[in-house]
């Protein structure tokens, strides 16, 4: 960072800079930066503008892909659910129609449900398991660095692999975990046949492929544990659980409600898993609302419909991703 | 979103569509009919097609740049454009908003009833009456591009599903593989006597609509329908429908000659079939090149047998047809639509190609359903028996079976399915599973989506 600029912005060019790595803007910016030494006090307010034009042009190239493919399909989806499209005719608009006739659709409940169903089963599986990992692998004296490895390993996965993988070992035929079974003398299940134990074990799935990555986030906020902490309650005689349970967890417990809050934004938009696997079934035990959106939209090219489910979809995760927001900004200002 | 027979009232809407798909015929096509159908003026005209094969296999492009050759040097002022580009239901009405659609689309026998309501696809009606043949297509298969007088579409080549079989587990088992089963009590001796510990006897599809479509299929062989004639009403709640089910839930739960794996696909039981797991499935003859491609099977090892039928002497007909890009000016649509006549239905063409994909070492000649009747149809087969590389004595039983060959359901075929694939699922995976109540929920559920689309 420079010293003479005193303005806030994020953005100020290295002292000397290496004119062929630097972009239009920063060579400006650097010949700027000797000039405006010598400037009177209403350049100087002329040069803050220009530092802030700046940050902007910065941000343009990312502003633009973000409005052209993120916020203009979104104000289209929002427009599109009260209106009749099929991409041929033109549009012509329905009111609320399609959210009619997306709510009286029997799979409608039965999509929110299964979704909900699915999101509770993340949390009870998938939240804890990472947790576990995280701090048994923080103990370890040997081995650390293979153990992270170990169950980092299935976030690497093409998803497609994954679900091969899992669709042979719940194969009631020739799968593996019947044969585990088989060999404790156990009777084989219909995994994913029986609307009892199939969303359940794409939850398995789910967790398996993505519980690495929250590990891995785990660890790093296990590593700003100050050890001092630790130290002061070693003196004081706690034992492993009292450490776990007055030191780590109230220091990663900030970490823990974000990473709660992220794991229902992304459960509840479970697609890859019912899509790929059982395509919804047995009897729509694993349809979710994203898979019931694709189904409108790209089986029964009703697009419109499809646009209004995802509104309300957008609705429930809004209200979520605000509770993240206010959250993350809550952290930054304790920092 | 009506698409019934022009017996239905006529509504604000059906007169709309009406007068529209009249105003695009009467404006455009039948204009060029009127300059005799070659284009006077001296310009090349473009048209894209999608059907170019993949550049994984050489030989297949290479048999399709030589039939695009020598159409351009039979119609000098019509130039083609291949793209591999599949037809995928999924991405047709996107790809046609957005301009991308090529101007002639080879899609199947279930698109038009929706793509026709959409008015995603051009009405050819003059083209096809300037063309000879088509009055000689068996009146089923006209059916499903024709609405009422106008006509949208080309149908190049038919299947009928049959069974797949493993003729080695057939004889490891005492069966002759000569005579496959031809009525479902034989079907269950059968799958009951193939099944051992390593082999399940049949396997059958229930997912990504395939179940109602093989649903669709044991509905035939059992004399029932789907829908009224002029679909408006689900009738597959019928005791057709209740002895389908109970068939299929005998042989999976009181015989257990089915696999436990459930939920599955062609692409699944191709698989199961091809990996000697399987030893009977329902598919279509089209299936023997994916078999032999991928699955490097010997296609000698696997025969084809009839439907077996419990009293509809019937099976279901299904197949591939041109589709025209509605966007299209009418001169290209013209001539995309002389290519597929002529790649397809010019019989030294047709000749030519065949002994080119024999060459190259593709199945060639896999029964096909007959599309047209009379003279032509019998020069078209005998080409295709002439250049054959399938082993056709393995189909005997199949391509003798006088079956009636029943298209599918006309109205909301895919929803229709879409609402069987769980009463399949239930079916295959839930002993307890009642045929009566399923049928009767899933055809209540389709006959508000039948009255919701009349409606509309």
């Amino acid at each position: 960072m420079s010293r003479s600029s005193s303005s806030p912005s994020p953005l100020s060019p290295p002292r000397e800079p290496a004119p062929a790595l630097m972009s239009g803007a920063g060579l400006l910016a650097a010949r700027g930066e000797q000039a405006h030494r010598r400037l009177g006090p209403l350049s100087r307010r002329l040069w803050a503008l220009w530092r802030q034009v700046q940050g902007y042009l910065f941000l343009l190239p990312a502003l633009l892909i973000f409005a052209l493919f993120v916020w203009y399909p979104v104000v289209l989806g929002f427009v599109m659910s009260f209106q009749s499209v099929d991409l041929i005719n033109p549009a012509t608009w329905v009111g609320w129609t399609n959210y009619r006739h997306v709510l009286a659709d029997p799979l409608f409940a039965i999509a929110w449900r299964n979704t909900l169903a699915f999101t509770g089963y993340a949390l009870l599986f998938g939240y804890v398991v990472p947790l576990v990992l995280a701090l048994a692998i923080n103990e370890m004296r040997h081995g650390k660095s293979y153990f992270r490895l170990a169950f980092y390993l299935p976030v690497m996965l093409p998803p497609i692999v994954t679900v091969f993988l899992w669709r042979w070992m719940y194969d009631p035929d020739a799968g593996l975990l019947n044969a585990l079974l088989s060999l404790v003398h156990l009777p084989g299940r219909l995994w994913l046949e029986d609307p009892q134990t199939a969303l359940p074990a794409l939850v398995v799935v789910a967790t398996w492929s993505a519980a690495g990555s929250t590990m891995l986030v785990y660890l790093a906020a296990l590593q700003g544990v100050p050890a001092s902490l630790y130290e002061a309650a070693e003196i004081d005689g706690a034992g492993f659980w009292h450490r776990l349970w007055h030191v780590t967890l109230p220091c990663i417990r900030p970490i823990m409600l974000l990473m709660l809050v992220l794991q229902i934004i992304a459960t509840m938009q479970v697609f890859i898993e019912p899509f790929t696997i059982t395509g919804g079934g047995p009897q729509h035990a694993t349809l979710s609302v994203l898979l019931l959106i694709y189904t409108y939209a790209f089986q029964n090219a009703d697009f419109g419909e499809a646009s209004a489910l995802s509104v309300m979809l957008f609705l429930v995760l809004a209200a979520f991703a605000l509770v993240y927001m206010r959250m993350t900004s809550r952290l930054l200002q304790g920092d | 979103m009506s698409t019934q027979g022009s017996g239905s009232p006529l509504n604000r809407r059906r007169f709309l569509q009406r007068s529209l798909a009249l105003g695009a015929g009467v404006a455009g096509l039948e204009l060029l009919a009127a300059c005799g159908g070659t284009s006077s003026s001296s310009t090349t005209v473009t048209a894209t097609v999608n059907t170019l094969p993949p550049s994984t296999n050489p030989g297949a492009v290479y048999v399709f740049n030589q039939v695009v050759k020598d159409f351009e040097q039979a119609y000098p002022h019509e130039h083609i454009v291949g793209k591999n580009d599949p037809y995928d239901p999924t991405t047709y009405f996107a790809k046609l908003a957005a301009n991308q659609l090529e101007d002639g689309v080879q899609s199947y026998f279930t698109e038009p009833p929706l793509l026709i309501a959409r008015h995603a696809v051009a009405d050819i009606t003059s083209l096809a009456r300037s063309w000879p043949s088509f009055k000689d297509y068996i009146p089923s298969i006209a059916s499903i591009v024709t609405r009422g007088d106008r006509v949208y579409g080309i149908p190049v080549n038919g299947y009928v599903l049959g069974i797949f079989y493993n003729r080695k587990l057939f004889q490891g088992a005492g069966l002759d593989p000569d005579k496959p089963p031809t009525t479902w009590e034989e079907f269950r001796g059968y799958a009951r006597q193939l099944t051992s510990s390593k082999v399940a006897g049949f396997a059958e599809t229930s997912t990504a609509n395939q179940g109602g479509w093989h649903f669709t299929n044991w509905m035939y062989t059992a004399g029932g329908d789907l829908e009224s004639a002029d679909g408006t009403k689900a009738l597959f709640n019928s005791t057709q429908g209740v002895s389908v089910l109970n068939f299929l839930k005998a042989m999976r739960f009181t015989d257990r000659s089915m696999t436990q794996q459930q939920l599955l696909t062609q692409a699944d039981t191709l698989q199961l079939l091809a990996t000697g797991k399987v030893a009977m499935v329902v598919m279509a003859p089209d299936q023997l090149n994916a078999l032999q491609a991928q699955y490097q099977a010997n296609l000698k090892d696997f025969g084809i047998g009839p439907m077996p039928q419990n009293g509809g002497n019937a099976a279901l007909t299904g197949g591939n047809l041109w589709v025209f890009n509605p966007k299209s000016a009418p001169e290209v649509i013209k001539a995309a639509f002389d290519y597929v006549i002529y790649s397809n239905f010019n019989l030294e063409v047709v000749e030519r190609s065949l002994a080119q994909q024999a060459a190259a070492g593709q199945a060639v000649g896999a029964p096909t359903a007959v599309l047209f009747q009379g003279a032509f149809q019998q020069q078209l087969s005998a080409l295709y028996r002439k250049y054959a590389t399938v082993p056709l004595e393995n189909y005997t039983a199949f391509m003798n079976a006088q079956l009636q060959l029943r298209p599918e359901p006309r109205n909301q075929t895919q929803k229709m399915y879409a609402a069987l694939d769980p009463v399949m699922q239930a079916i295959l995976t839930d002993p307890k599973a009642d045929p009566e109540t399923l049928l009767n929920q899933a055809a209540h559920q389709f006959q508000q989506i039948l009255d919701q689309s009349s409606a509309s």
